[in-house]
């Protein structure tokens, strides 16, 4: 065995240009996968690590009077721990908004980034890191703040971070954070009295601690005086954290399984080759007489090396892709100490990646250990060729060229090689168009939104909805949002939007119709997840109604962005319901008036931010389209030059005989062409089923990724596809250059 | 018509130079079978190989019909084995997915001569073989196949490396027999190289190496015409 190791470790060496793909494949493999794991178990353990010493809430609910009984009462309730409430002010600070919270609130303990512990005896302002960061504030320093009219100067008692703001947007008309805006803060009640001259009820309250019927307690509880009821899984500032967890997870495991299967193949194609070239010298270790279980150690020992190397490479170097992506998500979620970690199924990816190496080599060579030495040395080989049924077609068979009869004969007899071939187009189609079709579907998902469905160009707060009106008639589109129950639902609150008549909001029904009276509008992913059908009767149960009210299903909505459900006020309102919104659309050119209103939000600034979102996850879109680019070339090359060597014999052979280069690439030709045709073909649907796949791995409670494609996502994954296999056949054509024809005088070897 | 003058070939193994073929001096008549005989590491594939255009000597010059072939470019020595040469293989080197007719009529087209696979099947015996493939045939009758297909290119030139190396020795007088008939009715120069002094018999010329040189060249007045009543 001393000496087999040798020839090993000099085979490899002497063939490093070809283990080379190897090493790569078992390399991109483990770096892609353990790279994406540290990423997501980084996040998910430094969550937990925040949530857990932080105390997070599991609980929080906003109304109009929070009374003592309401606490008495929650306190009450088996598996609740703590209950906390306070206060909550809208504040302002410039433009920019501030929800300012008394500390006695918070259920957790914020995380102090600099200045002095968070505490009731300081007056003074705790501001988030994020927004004091953006506007270049610092403990100690002191800055002012307006509410009710009043301008409140305060000191920065310090600048910290709150677990239960991990994703903070500020409000529900962003998707992603945006903390030149929007900022939180918290303020001893001390100050809120002496300071803000704040004598109102309590309106806030968190719990801690899990009670299975907390919804239905809660509207009981609270009644008409409830505003906003979360949890963790429907508070987005924590949800969407603990969702990119899962949306990392899902990428990486689904990717990872693609990129895994491609990169077994072209490891058991390259081993099969380098292996197909070891012939002789098997049948003359055979002769000399090695055991076939020395020579199946041997050269699955090619398998454990190279892969080793390349798993054991791609391990060392992944953590800087976990911090690569990491870095990407840290501008997104406000965590205090980041961490990467992996957990030890990046082990068995590890060893089943080297396993399947040294499989791959043992399978490759399996075949040449089989039969007696003499059998290669005289140069036999084993041929099943025979009439395949397409023949029978004698017609159209008879005006195929001797080339393509010949192609399509190796198709049938090489089975195996060419599923492979058509397995790595496939998969190459696959990546491409789900890696192209990822961000195509989010850009379109935001642009929808922003475009047809909702074509204002500001959204203005306005707290006097009846006085505005009477004084500014038919101005724009107003809009109430409300938090509701719906009777048939999934588990969770989602929002009702109530609309008046306007050309703002453009939502349309998955048949083309407009939101019309006479019935309730539910959004495709509410639907789907809840069961809601056209035609159903739904009890509805807003925030602030003590009563449900019934509607019937009118059309659901084909919208990705704010599940729930659209109604129009004049249904609402003769059912029952009350109308009194607070925010008002208006176009590009509405004369409004200002003193009336109290924040505006241009639909620019929302696409914006939205797109930063979508400019978030890009970079590990763009990770994942250039590993997929590299392996596809590396399987589809590797295809091209096993196919080659399998028929480097024929080729010397039709050399001798005077078939020029440009006729011998064109016969590698056909076959390359009937191997990407199939793969392509399959490709295409796969490839958008992958996608559709994918994409749903990043839907969350309020938004429902559709996958979107178009001609040029398929043109761009099929002309990458096609070139890249074709490209093969002008690789080989350099083989073909230097073809040994002698090889052809020679027994096969 | 084809003349070899001064002829070497030497290869540069390691630090060692390797004189494979040493200045070789013959000529090759049409219509001839010319046998090359020489044990092993004589230079018989050497020889063979610069005959067939597919090495180029080192030294000499080979002159077809008046034409050089030793300096050709890669494409000239195409063009030389395309449409000069026929070749015939030790192990028949059939293309596994193609059926006998089809094997012959690949090689054929290169000279347009595909029409008439099936008539040079049937002139090696083997008409009634025409869509078999190779695993389904004998080792002689691929060898014949192998002949057929040299011959549908209608070589001015036909090489033969070892042709029956691999074959009984009835199947052997088989070949040797069809090797005569396309040296004399087709007036092509028929090259047989082998080992097998049992064939020098069969040659109108017999031209034995030795140590890469020529060791001796002789016309054979006496030759054994095969198939003849």
């Amino acid at each position: 065995m001393k000496y087999l190791n040798r020839k090993l470790r000099r085979d490899v060496q002497r063939s490093w240009s070809q283990f080379f793909s190897v090493f790569l494949m078992a390399f991109l493999s483990i770096l892609m996968f353990v790279g994406l794991q540290g990423s997501w178990r980084g996040l998910e353990v430094s969550l937990n690590q925040y949530i857990n010493q932080t105390h997070l809430a599991n609980y929080w609910i906003q109304a109009t009077n929070v009374t003592d009984n309401d606490l008495d009462k929650l306190k009450s309730l088996s598996g609740v721990k703590r209950v906390y409430s306070g206060t909550r002010l809208q504040a302002k600070q410039g433009s920019r908004q501030i929800i300012v919270d008394t500390i006695s609130s918070s259920a957790n303990k914020l995380h102090v980034v600099s200045g002095q512990k968070v505490n009731e005896s300081t007056n003074g302002i705790w501001l988030n890191y994020e927004y004091a960061k953006a506007h270049h504030l610092k403990a100690g320093e002191t800055t002012t703040v307006k509410y009710g009219g009043q301008a409140v100067k305060l000191k920065i008692a310090g600048i910290v971070q709150s677990s239960d703001r991990i994703y903070f947007t500020g409000t529900q008309e962003y998707i992603a954070p945006n903390y030149d805006n929007y900022a939180y803060a918290y303020i001893s009640n001390q100050t809120l009295r002496t300071q803000f001259h704040y004598q109102g009820p309590q309106n806030i309250v968190e719990i801690r601690g899990n009670h299975s019927h907390m919804r239905s307690t809660i509207e009981k509880t609270f009644g008409s005086r409830l505003v906003t009821y979360y949890n963790r899984t429907t508070l987005s500032d924590v949800s969407n954290a603990l969702d990119r967890v899962g949306q990392i997870r899902n990428l990486s495991y689904l990717f990872s399984t693609i990129f895994i299967l491609l990169a077994i193949l072209a490891m058991y194609t390259t081993i099969q080759r380098l292996i197909a070239d070891q012939m002789s010298e098997i049948a003359v270790m055979k002769a000399l007489g090695i055991s076939n279980r020395q020579l199946g150690w041997h050269y699955g020992s090619f398998g454990l090396l190279v892969g080793g190397l390349g798993a054991l490479a791609g391990a060392i170097v992944s953590p800087a892709i976990s911090w690569f992506v990491l870095s990407t998500q840290q501008m997104m979620f406000s965590i205090p100490h980041w961490t990467i970690a992996y957990t030890p199924i990046s082990l068995v990816v590890i060893g089943c990646v080297v396993l399947i190496c040294v499989l791959a080599a043992y399978w490759a060579a399996h075949a040449s250990m089989q039969g007696l030495p003499a059998k290669f040395l005289r140069g036999e080989t084993e041929s099943h060729v025979h009439h395949i049924t397409l023949e029978r077609m004698t017609g159209w068979w008879n005006r195929l060229s001797y080339a393509v009869r010949w192609a399509i004969r190796d198709v049938f007899f090489n089975k195996s090689r060419v599923l492979m071939g058509i397995a790595g187009v496939t998969g190459g189609m696959m990546l491409m168009i789900a890696g192209l079709g990822t961000p195509q579907s989010i850009n379109h998902l935001v642009d929808k939104a922003y475009t047809q469905d909702f074509t204002y160009a500001k959204r203005l707060t306005i707290t006097n909805y009846q006085a505005y009106q009477q004084a500014h008639p038919n101005q724009g589109q107003w809009v109430q949002l409300n938090q509701a129950h719906y009777s048939k639902d999934d588990g969770y609150d989602r929002l009702l939007m109530i609309i008046s008549k306007g050309d703002y909001v453009n939502m349309k029904t998955t048949d083309g119709q407009s939101i019309q009276k006479g019935g309730i509008y539910v959004t495709q992913g509410f639907a789907n997840r809840a069961h809601i059908k056209v035609g159903d009767r739904m009890d509805v149960k807003t925030t602030g109604l003590d009563h449900r009210l019934r509607f019937k299903v009118k059309g659901i909505i084909a919208s990705e962005t704010n599940q729930g459900a659209y109604i129009l006020n004049t249904t609402w309102e003769n059912a029952g319901g009350n109308f009194s919104p607070t925010t008002l659309l208006v176009g590009k050119n509405t004369n409004y008036d200002r003193s009336a209103v109290s924040s505006t939000i241009k639909i620019s600034s929302q696409k914006q931010n939205a797109y930063d979102f979508v400019n978030n996850l890009m970079s590990i879109f763009a990770l994942i389209i250039a590993f997929a680019v590299l392996l596809i070339v590396i399987v589809l090359y590797n295809l091209g030059a096993l196919s080659f060597t399998q028929r480097a014999r024929d080729y010397a052979t039709l050399s001798v005989l005077g078939i020029r280069r440009n006729e011998l690439r064109n016969i590698t030709f056909v076959e390359n062409i009937i191997t990407t045709l199939i793969g392509w073909l399959i490709g295409i649907p796969a490839g958008i089923w992958f996608l559709g796949q994918y994409v749903s791995t990043f839907s969350t409670l309020n938004l429902v990724y559709e996958p979107y494609y178009n001609w040029i996502t398929i043109t761009v994954a099929s002309v990458f596809v096609w070139v890249c296999s074709l490209s093969t056949t002008f690789m080989i054509s350099r083989r073909i250059k230097k073809l040994d024809m002698v090889q052809a005088l020679k027994g096969v070897e | 018509m084809i003349e070899f003058k001064n002829v070497s070939k030497i290869y540069q193994v390691g630090d060692q130079e390797v004189v494979a073929l040493n200045q070789a001096n013959f000529k090759l008549e049409k219509g001839k079978l010319t046998i090359i005989l020489g044990p092993s590491g004589s230079g018989k594939s050497t020889l063979l190989n610069i005959l067939g255009g597919m090495d180029r000597p080192t030294n000499g010059e080979i002159n077809f019909d008046g034409q050089a072939v030793a300096n050709l470019s890669d494409r000239g020595l195409t063009d030389y084995r395309r449409t000069k040469v026929g070749f015939i293989f030790q192990f028949y080197n059939l293309i596994p997915s193609l059926t006998a007719v089809e094997n012959v009529a690949i090689a054929a087209k290169l000279t347009n001569n595909d029409a008439r696979s099936v008539e040079y099947l049937k002139q090696v015996g083997l008409g009634h073989r025409l869509n078999n493939f190779p695993n389904q045939m004998s080792g002689g009758e691929m060898q014949r196949v192998s002949i057929a297909r040299a011959l549908a290119k209608q070589p001015e030139l036909l090489l033969a490396d070892e042709p029956t190396g691999a074959l009984d020795s009835k199947t052997s007088l088989k070949i040797m027999e069809l090797l005569q008939q396309a040296a004399n009715d087709q007036d092509t120069a028929v090259v047989m190289v082998t080992h097998n002094p049992t064939f020098e018999q069969y040659g109108d010329q017999i031209i034995r190496l030795k140590d890469g040189q020529i060791d001796q060249i002789y016309a054979n007045d006496d030759r054994v015409t095969l198939g003849e009543a």
